[in-house]
């Protein structure tokens, strides 16, 4: 992998310089928990309309970096830039984050989470959020915690696909999800995704389905950058497809 | 336009109803076991122990101010309030002003409790006071009473609230640097009210008039409550809850 380790694809400049058309900046970033390094310096950049597959396996960082441009995680060293500005409240208003984790009020019904969510966002979308309830067939009116596993994720989706928000952020959107759900989900996000005005940072570790939605990808491992490139160009330049590559990667 | 800060508040009493509704039928009950002791226990100290819930309400409070960021961690629900673009002040203070909304509701039971339950024997003890003393003069001395109480339990839940975010600050011993922090913000209140109460003496002293029987004698007796400390003790309280929101929306990590 050494060859790939060295490839030096769009979006990372190695100084990362900025440009107008960068939305979002990562400079050597590292995390630390008590011992163990979660990312470990770590550069990047995303401009406006790609949609960026986060690759690797459990443990490489994926989540950590999610929770740092989300403003949920302060980076141990280097810094985040979103729009040219760290991750504060300011920046959550224009990032929508899906963790991986149920993090929903399991007592609020579908349309009291929405209502409570839609509060706080100047760019939340009523319309396109009713429009995701009902393409996801979530009953407005059922308790969250009543939800299964599928259907949550399902409302989570739309909870983050129904803000018009420059940077979305879905951590593992598929993790331990049905097929039905899997696809309707897969199916949301391209539909709602407003080419060249969005970007989406997803993260996953099961490639296959998603990899067709992927401009671009990166491959992380113990928290480092290991690879990253045009999804097109890579399946071109190694002759398989990103699902392939990604087993190659962390065989 | 909804409120954002009504949206967060009224999202923690609704989160609070189950218990709400527990504790306001298990003082209920309470007061309909004393009932029930009618013409058994002496009715001073039916009445009496009909109040003992306010005693217990402070427990309370710190359990409550304690727990109220630390069920959004264990439900994992921290992860959606602290991704909303929202000052640490109107997440932390929608938190506190529930705890205490709850703390006046529990009284306003209580009190509905005693007019409910312990109708005669109020009269009775109404009847027994001088005559000057009307019930308006026991109403307004108690909602003074009332207030004082209120304030070192809205204190509590400053401290105990700083505390527990403060505890969150590290990986381990959580428990341990609550305990401290929470000690250790106790006697700065104590220090801070020592040593600024002096600079506040000219804010006017609060006074109660009470009328005071004596050998058959009614007189009228005035006390003033020194409002200095209590205007120290406030100062350093909000420099604590202003702490503990820039935590919330600077420091702390889901």
């Amino acid at each position: 992998m050494r060859k790939e380790e060295e490839r030096r694809p769009k979006g990372y400049d190695g100084v990362n310089t900025m440009n107008d058309s960068n939305l979002l900046q990562v400079i050597d970033v590292k995390k630390s928990f008590f011992r163990a390094k979660a990312l470990a310096g770590l550069s990047f950049n995303l401009e406006k309309g790609v949609i960026l597959g986060l690759l690797g396996p459990n443990g490489s960082g994926k989540s950590s970096l999610l929770k740092i441009i989300s403003g949920l995680y302060r980076p141990s060293d280097g810094k985040v830039l979103i729009q040219g500005e760290v991750p504060s409240r300011k920046t959550k208003a224009k990032v929508a984050y899906l963790p991986e984790i149920d993090y929903l009020y399991p007592w609020m019904s579908v349309r009291q989470t929405l209502d409570f969510v839609s509060t706080f966002y100047d760019d939340w979308n009523e319309n396109k959020a009713l429009e995701l309830l009902k393409f996801m067939n979530l009953d407005p009116e059922v308790t969250v915690g009543k939800l299964s596993k599928g259907m949550r994720a399902r409302l989570k989706l739309a909870l983050t696909m129904g803000r018009d928000s420059s940077l979305i952020l879905l951590d593992e959107p598929f993790s331990g999800i049905d097929p039905p759900s899997r696809a309707r989900i897969m199916e949301s996000i391209i539909a709602q995704y407003s080419t060249g005005e969005q970007s989406i940072i997803l993260s996953t570790h099961e490639v296959g389905e998603s990899e067709k939605l992927f401009d671009r990808v990166l491959f992380l491992e113990n928290g480092r950058l290991k690879l990253m490139g045009e999804a097109e160009e890579l399946r071109q330049e190694m002759g398989k497809s990103i699902n392939d590559i990604f087993k190659e990667v962390y065989q | 336009m909804k409120s954002k800060f009504w949206t967060l508040y009224k999202k923690e009493l609704v989160s609070a109803r189950v218990f709400l509704l527990i504790f306001t039928g298990a003082i209920l009950l309470w007061q309909l076991f004393l009932a029930s002791k009618r013409n058994i226990w002496p009715s001073e100290a039916l009445v009496a122990l009909s109040w003992l819930p306010l005693a217990v309400l402070p427990l309370w409070v710190m359990w409550n101010a304690f727990n109220s960021f630390r069920h959004e961690w264990n439900g994992n629900t921290i992860y959606l309030l602290l991704s909303l673009p929202l000052q640490g002040w109107k997440i932390s203070l929608a938190k506190l002003l529930t705890v205490l909304s709850e703390f006046t509701f529990y009284t306003f039971i209580i009190i509905c409790g005693n007019l409910l339950f312990f109708k005669p024997e109020l009269s009775l003890i109404i009847k027994e006071l001088p005559i000057e003393i009307t019930l308006s003069n026991i109403i307004s001395l108690g909602v003074k009473v009332y207030a004082l109480y209120w304030f070192p339990i809205a204190t509590l839940g400053v401290l105990i609230q700083f505390a527990s975010l403060a505890g969150r600050l590290v990986e381990r011993f959580q428990g341990l640097l609550s305990a401290w922090v929470f000690f250790l913000s106790l006697w700065l209140v104590s220090r801070w009210t020592m040593l600024t109460s002096g600079a506040f003496k000219w804010v006017p002293d609060l006074s109660f008039t009470v009328l005071t029987t004596q050998n058959g004698i009614s007189a009228q007796q005035t006390l003033s409550v020194d409002t200095a400390p209590i205007i120290a003790t406030l100062v350093m309280v909000v420099i604590i809850f202003i702490t503990g929101s820039w935590l919330v929306e600077h420091e702390l990590e889901v």
